[in-house]
């Protein structure tokens, strides 16, 4: 923790702070109160982008004036180009819906590696609108479909035919044109293996191929409801305008099938939380914050609290959190006016006092906004949140029974604590349904199935484990005990990759009858860096991503990375 | 053969969950993954010899532990004894690889299977591991497998005793190229439908049907409104 950023901050380093610890971090409570920050992927990925000077346009828009037909669009950057094949239909209500067994789409998308031909795009139009019934190949990285909000895409289809610009605050209420029901990569339906592209440097990082194909689809949507005017009304029909373009995001609907990834991949769940706590230890160990950081802060804290302030959701709980949030945020900003530029170690002040007064929301909104005025010190553990599971994959079978043990007791000390002959303590399996083909959760004493559990078990198993370990000899090895027990192999992978990987476990039971799922999911998003979180349950989750972002055609004219927490001004209507 | 092309991450998860159907633990379920995956890197088709192993599983019960009498291996139940469970033990064995120990695998069945945790193991140990079966010799590398080594073990269904470890030469021969990792134009991995199939039908055991219960609650998932 000494001295990697390159800030003129880094001039006067402070004494180091001692990063949060898992106990702490890995609570689904406090995960399920993240906020997007700067290493979240979407900004790391226009920050890339912009720096490496990529350039975009759209070659190809054969769209008919019912909305149906298809676009290209190409991105090309210093080594490859990339270009999203977007089919566009016309989709009759009835068939319009977010669950993952729809069959049918307002829009479908495939992310294409290289350049398009004529031939490319006449295979890909038998398979991508059929989604998970077609087959791709390793020439296509990222699947992805989307549906419309018919009452904004036909609110801002009739205000440009009739030569209007749309309601600002129209636009908010919704936030997007469309949102996107899955975005699919990493292989599957034939699509390229992470290992084939994630050489590239564009693509190293994790999800930038899908969040590449997000932001053109984004431009699409945008591109689609001008097409629509203009075909409706060819004399009168207006451009949106560009302030208005980009307070149009991309919704996205998010279900279980995304909670069971950051459980089933434990070292690269491990990077990511370690990279943002390593981001947030740096910051608290600066001795001084100069007039600069404590403007940017004092800036970024405004927008959080505009942001918040329009942050409107149904869920009772969330909206509960919201306004505790908006409470917290005046307090912050009442004790953040404390800091000057002679304060003593400024930032871990703040810090401290947020963790002893505020509620979670605000306290992880903290650890983003102090972020905000250190790129130079935080944005290069971007590069540290890649990773491959399969190095972490072997069982040190050397390790002593012993040793082993004094792990499991460490790094799971709340499972050992966990009675697991109280029903509530595993009234939860996850499971594949059958007709979904997608991860869902079951109740355990009053449904079937639990016998074909997932394994997203680990506080139970590790109990297990320990008791099962406790009539072994201590001084002999793991690889001796697995010879006769290796169902506890899966287990003695989790201990030994957490010992070596803090981060890489979280410190709850996720079969508890309290588990809310949601926690898992905005922790995933908010790494994303989805923004506006708006529950529909406890286990599934609206969101928005690249709102105020800018365009593909105005990212080479405007900053790359002022969006996130939008300038106060970009939210008035 | 019906050809088709599939990711290694398909090949990695069909055999996992194929696996677990198979009745294997979810541990020994993601080694095969993994060991299918490493086999597939290298352009080499593991679901023949995988969807025979674990129907075998399925259809006898292959023991799930292996009993030792110093460094012989057998399985616990006496009958033929599966590279998934053997291979994974001999990476954890390492240490003992590293002393020099020789294990000796009693009725092993699909010895080509073995190779993705012996290359894993040699990778580690910085050193080649030989592995003998009847009067042949492979050595593999710590870079790589020897060319052909592939080929001549896939041949070999077993149940056959195997021997790894013991002082090795290295091979001194180029090894194999990966060809998913080469530079030439990579589809996929070429696979025959009706065997992926088998595994399908495996893998469709991890899979839980919708009961009046799940239908009651929603099968789980709360209701995705388009409320927007």
């Amino acid at each position: 923790m000494s001295g990697q950023g390159t800030g003129p901050d880094r001039l006067a380093p402070g004494p180091d702070v001692a990063l949060r610890p898992p106990e702490t971090v890995m609570r689904l409570a406090r995960l399920g109160s993240f906020h997007a920050t700067r290493l979240s992927f979407m900004r790391s990925l226009l920050r890339r982008l912009k720096a490496d000077d990529w350039r975009f346009d759209r070659p190809l828009w054969r769209v008919d004036a019912r909305g149906e037909g298809i676009a290209v669009y190409r991105a090309r950057g210093p080594t490859h180009t990339y270009t999203l094949v977007a089919f566009a239909h016309d989709l009759p209500p009835e068939k319009r819906s977010d669950r993952v067994i729809a069959e049918a789409w307002d829009a479908t998308f495939v992310l294409h590696d290289g350049e398009v031909t004529e031939a490319d795009i006449a295979r890909l139009a038998t398979h991508v609108p059929v989604q998970e019934a077609g087959r791709f190949s390793a020439a296509e990285i990222v699947l992805s479909r989307a549906n419309k909000s018919v009452r904004l895409f036909d609110h801002v289809v009739g205000t440009l035919a009739a030569g209007c610009q749309p309601d600002p605050v129209e636009l908010d209420r919704v936030g997007y044109l469309m949102r996107t029901t899955a975005v699919y990569g990493g292989g599957k339906f034939g699509l390229a293996d992470r290992e084939r592209v994630a050489g590239r440097p564009e693509l190293a990082g994790p999800f930038q191929a899908e969040m590449l194909a997000v932001w053109l689809i984004r431009a699409f949507t945008i591109d689609l409801a001008e097409h629509m005017a203009a075909a409706q009304a060819p004399e009168r029909a207006v451009h949106l305008n560009p302030d208005l373009r980009r307070r149009l995001g991309v919704g996205n609907a998010t279900g279980l099938g995304m909670a069971p990834f950051i459980v089933n991949h434990p070292a690269l769940l491990d990077r990511w939380i370690r990279a943002r706590e390593t981001a947030l230890a740096r910051v608290r160990s600066l001795a001084r914050a100069d007039g600069r950081a404590i403007a940017v802060f004092g800036d970024a804290l405004e927008r959080a609290q505009a942001m918040a302030a329009v942050w409107q959701v149904p869920d009772p709980v969330q909206s509960g959190r919201v306004a505790g949030l908006q409470a917290d945020l005046v307090r912050l900003a009442a004790q953040a006016r404390l800091i000057g530029p002679d304060s003593q170690q400024p930032w871990d002040g703040l810090y401290r006092w947020a963790e002893a007064t505020l509620d979670l929301e605000a306290q992880e909104m903290l650890v983003s906004l102090l972020l905000e005025p250190y790129g130079a010190l935080v944005d290069d553990l971007v590069e540290t949140m890649a990773g491959d599971e399969l190095a972490e994959f072997r069982i040190d079978g050397a390790m002593s029974i012993g040793d082993l043990c004094a792990l499991a007791g460490e790094h799971y000390r709340f499972a050992l604590a966990i009675d697991f002959a109280n029903p509530a303590a595993e009234a939860r399996f996850w499971y594949m349904s059958e007709e979904k083909l997608e991860p869902r959760l079951g109740e355990r004493h009053l449904e079937p199935g639990a016998d074909r559990e997932q394994p997203l078990t680990a506080a139970r198993d590790v109990a297990a484990l320990y008791r099962a370990l406790g009539g072994w000899d201590p001084l002999r090895p793991v690889a001796e005990f697995l010879l006769s027990t290796p169902e506890f192999r899966h287990t003695v992978r989790r201990v030994q990759i957490a010992a070596r990987r803090p981060y890489a476990e979280i410190r709850d039971n996720l079969i508890d009858e309290r588990l809310r799922p949601i926690d898992l999911l905005r922790c995933k998003l908010s790494f994303f860096g989805a923004t506006r979180f708006d529950p529909k349950s406890d286990r599934w989750v609206r969101i928005t991503m690249y709102q105020f972002a800018p365009l593909p055609d105005e990212l080479p004219c405007m900053p790359a990375d002022d969006w996130c927490l939008p300038p106060v001004a970009a939210l008035r209507p | 053969m019906n050809p088709m092309y599939v990711s290694l991450n398909e090949v990695d998860a069909l055999v996992r969950k194929a696996a677990r159907g198979a009745g294997l633990a979810w541990g020994q379920a993601e080694e095969a993954g993994k060991a299918a995956w490493w086999l597939a890197s290298l352009n080499h088709d593991p679901t023949p010899a995988l969807a025979d192993l674990l129907e075998t599983h399925d259809r006898v019960g292959l023991a799930t532990g292996i009993d030792a009498e110093g460094a012989v291996w057998r399985a616990a139940d006496g009958r033929d004894l599966s590279p998934l469970l053997a291979g994974p033990a001999l990476s954890d064995f390492a240490f003992a690889l590293a002393r020099g120990t020789t294990f000796t695998l009693l009725r092993l069945l699909q010895p080509a299977i073995l190779l993705p945790f012996l290359h894993w193991v040699a990778r580690d140990l910085q050193r080649p591991l030989p592995l003998r079966a009847g009067e042949s010799i492979w050595s593999l590398d710590r870079c790589a497998i020897p060319p052909g080594t592939l080929a001549e073990l896939a041949a070999l269904a077993g149940p056959i005793t195997v021997q790894v470890g013991g002082p090795g030469e290295s091979p001194g021969t180029p090894p194999d190229q990966g060809a998913a990792g080469s530079a030439r134009e990579w589809r996929g991995l070429e696979v025959d439908a009706a065997v992926w199939s088998r595994l399908e039908r495996l893998a469709a055991r991890t899979l839980v049907p919708a009961s009046e219960a799940s239908r009651a609650r929603g099968a789980g998932s709360g209701r995705m409104v388009e409320d927007d």
